[in-house]
This record gives structure tokens, sequence and C-alpha cells, in this order.
């Protein structure tokens, strides 16, 4: 006689998960790495307000960040500063199932929140010198700035069967029932931050041509970890309270060293033609395994007392073009490739509350591309250049799913599907010197409103 | 990693930077600094690459968002003047208030004023009194002369850019129009001597005709006018000594 595991309940349950577990972004499946909102997107109000195709006009200091080829457009010594508040949709979730079949009757509850914690950051600082010859920029850029608290909890409650199986048969009766109460948890935190700072250069190639380095110094600053809780209390379980499982504790910094390159051609005054691209910061980050908690000790059987986290932002390339129809309309339009199976260099699985300790799990994630159109008109009221700007961008599906053919979890770490951003903006410049932006981008799953400034010395 | 970065830079480092920072504002902004450092010449120079590259005067769009009062014309006049010539100063202010680069902008329209009437004053015959004390005349007897026409201005602006331009035949055609309007005008007489000789010299010295008008124009010019003096900006010493031998 054996009793089923649960396994054959928590199938359903799992089901119904599938729209409380968040995206998986990086590193491995654990709780803390569910939400990483990477900040791919051009920095400066302008650039978001057009949809964030900047690659082919770049005319501004953000251009050390969207095209550093475009630094040669600017005459004079600029500072910009760019401040962004981006505010997530707090996923919290709670689902429960009823469930009366022969051998379980009871029901399944599944809870699952995502808070983080967000607020008006500077994510881009730029200072760029335009010379004769050369224009140097540098700039300092908050790739990632997350602050978040996940919890999960997926409990069992009711009576199940106690099952006696025919060993020649291989029949199954039920011979009498037991109560079940039985819960998983996790409770994780993460500060995370990830800052580039960008030494570039850009230089003329002739009269139509510029070329752009960007040097990149990138740091990782993880702080952070998951406590894995349960409770069984089914017929008389030993763990009448919740009990600690296994927890992690990830508390490390990481730098790298990448480069972006440039290209900037204008075949005429009322067109430009980008392209650029750019190499993906890599960061190895150590994570521990606690010794408190029942099953610590298989924990650090399968992964170590202490562990390598790799967080690999992707890689991507793209062009642009933008042209003016009529002098005070700018259209511009930026496909850029994402790959974003970098995210999948070192991952690991089965450190999720779900998966433990299921080490091999398939997990993919697709490269995928990104369109931008942006269309910017320029009004003078007076000597006051007024700018409006709309633009959309589409972000293809980059969430880290189980692969359907081999992984039992495919309901929990689904695909995700493309989202289409919506963003408008305006700014004006003020005495030929001082140049304000306001943008937002609003889409089905985050809004960012962000406010930068420009001073030209 | 590094490599191909510094491969990079350093072909940037070599490459020259060719046409870099050719744009008309690079022209037209090196052109106020040139104005305001006193070299006018070179400012002269630069505004016209400039307008080469930009002739639309206005509040206009640079890179990024930025904009700038672009207002060569004026600012061509402003440099021609401060380089002594006045006369094409005179044209390009006309140009610049033909094309109201100015007519918003008091501050700039008082200069331009300033400066075309101090034009106006060089360009024009020294004062009769002094021409009287050199040769005195009897008192008029006859009653006051009819008044005389204004000078169509922007045709005479016409006339001075074409024979400035080494268009000959067009500045002829406008200083023989201006002088039926005013024929007892001693400085269009001149000036139209001085644009038939000028076309007789680029036509190979052959046209006699052209030569021969010359010669009446300059004469009627200093028989209307003993005390008049021609323009050394403007006119070449030939037609300076031909002036002088008819008197």
């Amino acid at each position: 006689m054996r009793r089923p595991t649960y396994r054959a309940s928590a199938a359903a349950l799992l089901l119904a998960l599938t729209i409380a577990v968040p995206a998986v972004e990086a590193a491995s499946d654990e709780e803390i790495f569910r939400d990483f909102p990477f900040n791919f997107t051009n920095p400066g109000a302008r650039a978001l307000g057009v949809g964030g195709a900047f690659i082919s006009l770049a005319d501004d200091s953000t251009a050390a960040q969207a095209n550093p080829a475009g630094l040669v457009m600017l005459r004079r010594p600029e500072f910009f500063a760019e401040f962004n508040s981006q505010s997530y949709d707090t996923s919290e979730v709670q689902v429960t199932a009823t469930i009366a079949s022969p051998f379980f009757q009871g029901d399944l509850t599944a809870s699952a929140a995502s808070m983080p914690r967000t607020g008006v950051n500077p994510t881009f600082l730029s200072y760029v010198l335009p010379f004769k010859k050369v224009s140097l920029g540098f700039s300092r850029f908050e790739t990632l700035n997350v602050q978040t608290r996940t919890t999960n909890s997926f409990s069992i409650v009711g009576i199940e069967a106690i099952v006696a199986i025919d060993p020649t048969s291989g029949d199954a009766t039920i011979i009498g029932t037991q109560p079940v109460d039985f819960l998983l948890a996790s409770e994780a935190d993460l500060d995370a931050r990830v800052t580039q700072y960008n030494f570039a250069a850009a230089f003329e190639l002739g009269s139509k041509f510029s070329l752009g380095l960007t040097g990149v110094l990138g740091t990782a600053d993880l702080d952070g970890g998951a406590d894995n809780l349960f409770r069984d209390s089914s017929g008389g379980g030993n763990f009448p309270v919740l009990t600690l499982d296994y927890a992690t504790r990830i508390d490390d910094t990481d730098t790298d060293f990448v480069y972006n390159v440039g290209l900037l051609w204008r075949p005429a005054g009322w067109m430009n033609i980008g392209a650029v691209y750019r190499k993906g910061l890599r960061f190895v980050l150590q994570e521990t395994v606690l010794d408190e908690g029942v099953r610590a000790a298989e924990a650090r059987d399968l992964y170590g007392r202490t562990f390598d986290n790799v967080l690999h932002i992707p890689d991507s390339y793209g062009v642009g073009l933008s042209f003016r129809p009529a002098d005070p309309w700018t259209i511009l339009i930026d496909v850029v490739r994402v790959e974003y199976s970098d995210l999948m260099d070192g991952f690991l699985s089965g450190l999720n509350r779900i998966t433990f300790p299921e080490t091999r799990l398939d997990f993919t994630v697709d490269d995928g591309t990104e369109m931008h159109v942006g269309v910017e008109k320029i009004f003078l009221s007076g000597t006051t250049p007024v700018a409006l700007r709309l633009g959309a961008w589409s972000d293809p599906d980059h969430r880290i799913r189980a692969e359907r053919a081999t992984n039992e979890f495919v309901p929990v770490f689904p695909e995700g599907e493309r989202v289409t951003h919506y963003t408008a903006g305006f700014g004006l410049t003020l005495k030929q010197s001082i140049q304000l932006d306001f943008a937002a981008d609003v889409s089905d799953v985050d809004t960012t409103a962000v406010f930068s400034t420009i001073f030209r010395f | 990693m590094l490599r191909p970065i510094a491969l990079l830079f350093v072909i940037g480092l070599l490459v020259p930077p060719a046409q870099a920072r050719d744009e008309w504002y690079d022209y037209y902004e090196n052109a106020l600094a040139a104005l305001q450092r006193g070299d006018h010449g070179a400012a002269v120079t630069l505004i016209e690459a400039a307008l080469e590259r930009k002739k639309r005067s206005g509040y206009l769009r640079t890179y990024g968002n930025n904009y700038i009062r672009y207002v060569p014309h004026f600012q061509l006049g402003v440099a021609l003047h401060g380089a002594g010539d006045c006369a094409a100063a005179l044209a390009s202010f006309e140009e610049s208030v033909a094309r109201e680069e100015t007519a918003e902008l008091p501050n700039l329209d008082t200069r331009l004023q300033r400066l075309s009437a101090e034009c106006d004053e060089r360009l024009a015959p020294p004062p009769v009194e002094v021409a009287a004390r050199a040769e005195p005349k009897p008192e008029p007897i006859d009653p006051p002369a009819p008044q005389r026409p204004p000078i169509d201005r922007a045709l005479l602006e016409a006339g001075l850019s074409a024979y400035l331009a080494g268009d000959f035949p067009g500045s002829t055609a406008a200083f023989e129009d201006l002088t039926r309007r005013a024929p007892d005008s001693a400085r269009l007489r001149l000036l139209l001597g001085m644009s038939l000789h000028s076309a007789w010299v680029t036509g190979g010295e052959t046209d006699d005709d052209l030569i021969r008008r010359a010669r009446t124009e300059l004469a009627a010019a200093s028989n209307l006018d003993p005390g008049l003096l021609p323009d050394p900006a403007l006119c070449p010493p030939p037609v300076a000594a031909l002036f002088r031998s008819l008197r």
C-alpha cells in the first residue's frame, strides 16, 4: 500500500497557477530572479517619446548609449540628466479550486505576490564635450534598479484517499481516508542594481559618415535571498507549523567591460541611417545555500555551499532610419534584434520552490526583434521650440519558459507574449541652452514616466 | 575584447575630419565669432559659405531641438560695412530688408538703419557747399527747380549688385534706367560711366560704342558736379583717371 503523491493533485493546482507566476528573467528559476525589469530602451524622454526609435537620430548626449556615432552632431558641451519613474503591475493573485474526486476532496489554493518598490531615480547622466576632430562623452546609465519582495504559497487542504494497490494486477482500491493539510511557501527579497559607466568617442569619417565607440564598464550589485518553507500536518504530519525547507542568500558584486559600436550615415540633409551593436554585460555573482532548513543538506549537495549565478545582459544590434518629409516633422523607425538567449548563459534550474530539487529541467528563451516607430513635430512658440512626440514599440516575448518536450512544469513557466508599448511626450528648449523633455510609456505590463533635461554650455 | 575598440579608436583618430563641422550653422556661428573679434574679411567668407548651404533666413533648426536666429544678409552687410565695402553692404542690407530678416528684431533693425545711413553717407557725393567753395558759382537767378523724383533704391541696389558681381550689361541697364528718371544726377551718370567702361574692358576693349558712351556719361557727371569724387572702393583706377582727364 502506498499513498499517492501530491503531484497528481498538484498538476491541477499548477495549471491554476499559470497566471500567478511571473516571468523568470535571468540567472536561475529562483524566486528572487523572477522580475528583472532591464532598462533597454534608449535613454532620454525625447527618445522615449518617439517610441525609443533613436538609433538614426542620436543628436543629443544620450547618443553615448543610443548610438555613439551621433555624438559628432553636438556642437556645444552638454550635460544631460534623466529621471525615470517606473511602476509595475504588482501581481497579487490568489486562485482557489475545489476538488471533488475519488482520491481527493478539498481545496487547492495558490497565491503569488510580487511587490516591487519603485521611485524616481536618476537613471541616466551624461556629459559630452565636442572637439573639432572628435566628440567625447561620459555617461552613467542604470540598466537595472529594482527592490522587490516576492511571496508564493501553494496549499492543499481536504481529505485524501488511502489507496491499496494489488501487487499483481496493479489495481487501486480505496481503503480509507485521511486529512490533508499541506503548504509550500516562499518568501524572497531582492535589491538589484546594474550600472553602466560609458566612455564614448565619435569621429567624422568624411562629410556623411561618423563612427562612434563606447567602452562600457558595468557593475552589478545584488543583495537578497529566498526562504523556502513548508508545512505538512497531513494525517498528524511531523511539520504542523511553517518550517524552513531550504534557503539561499546572495550579496555580491561583479564588474565587466564591454563595448558598443555605432555608425551614422547622412546621405541627405533630410535623412539619417544608423546602425549600432551593443555587447551585453556579463556578471558572475556568488550565491550561498544556508545551513538551516530541513533539506539544506540536499540543496548543498546539489548546488554546493556557494554557487555561481550568471547574469548575462543580452547582446543587441539594430538599424534605424529617420527622415524629415518637411522641416518640423521627423519620422523615425528602428529595428533592434535582442539576443535574449544570452539569458540562458549559466542558467540554473531546480532552485524554485516548485521545481526543487529537479536540477535537470530544461528552460529556454528565444531571441526577439523589437520594432520602434515614432514621429516628432516641432512648433515654434515665439522663439521657444516646442516638440510633440508620439511613438510605439513592440517588445517581443522574452520570458524564460519551461521546455515543452522535457519539462513537466511547462504550465508554471509558460511562454510570454509580445507587448506593445505606446509612448507620448513633449519638450521645449529655452534660450537655446536648456531643454526639458517629458515622456510616458504605457503598456499592459508597466507604466514609465521619464523627465530629462539638457544644459548646453 | 579591447582589441577591436582600440583598433577603431586609432582608425577614428587617423582619419582626417574631412568636412567635419561643415553644416551651414557651423559657418554661420564661426562668422559671428569672426565678427565679434573684428575679422570682417573672414566673416564675409564664412557667411557666404553659410548662404551657399542655407538660403532661407529665419529662426531655423540646427541639430536636435536647437534653433538659431539666422539672418545672413544682415550679418553679411555688417561684415561688408566693417570691411569698408559700403556699396556691397547696402546691397546686403537691402536683401535683408526684402527678406524681413530684422522685421521683428528692433535691435538689429535699428543697427541696420544706422549702418545703411552710414553707407549712404559714404557713397554720396561731397556736399555741394564744398564744391561751391572750390569753384564758386553764381547764385541761381531762375526760380527753384522742380522737385526731383526719389531715386528707386531697389533698382540702385540691383545695379550695384550686378556691377559688383561683374554683370556689367545688367548694371548698365539698371543705371541707364535710373539715369533716364534722374538725368541730373551726377552720381548716377558716374555709375553708368563706370559700368559702361567696365563692360568695354571685359568685352576686350573692342566695342567703340561702349567706350564712347562711357566717356559721355563720365563727362556729363563731371559737368553736373565738378566736385564729384569717384568712390575708390567702386571705381577702378583707369576709370578714375579717365574721369579726372575729362574735367
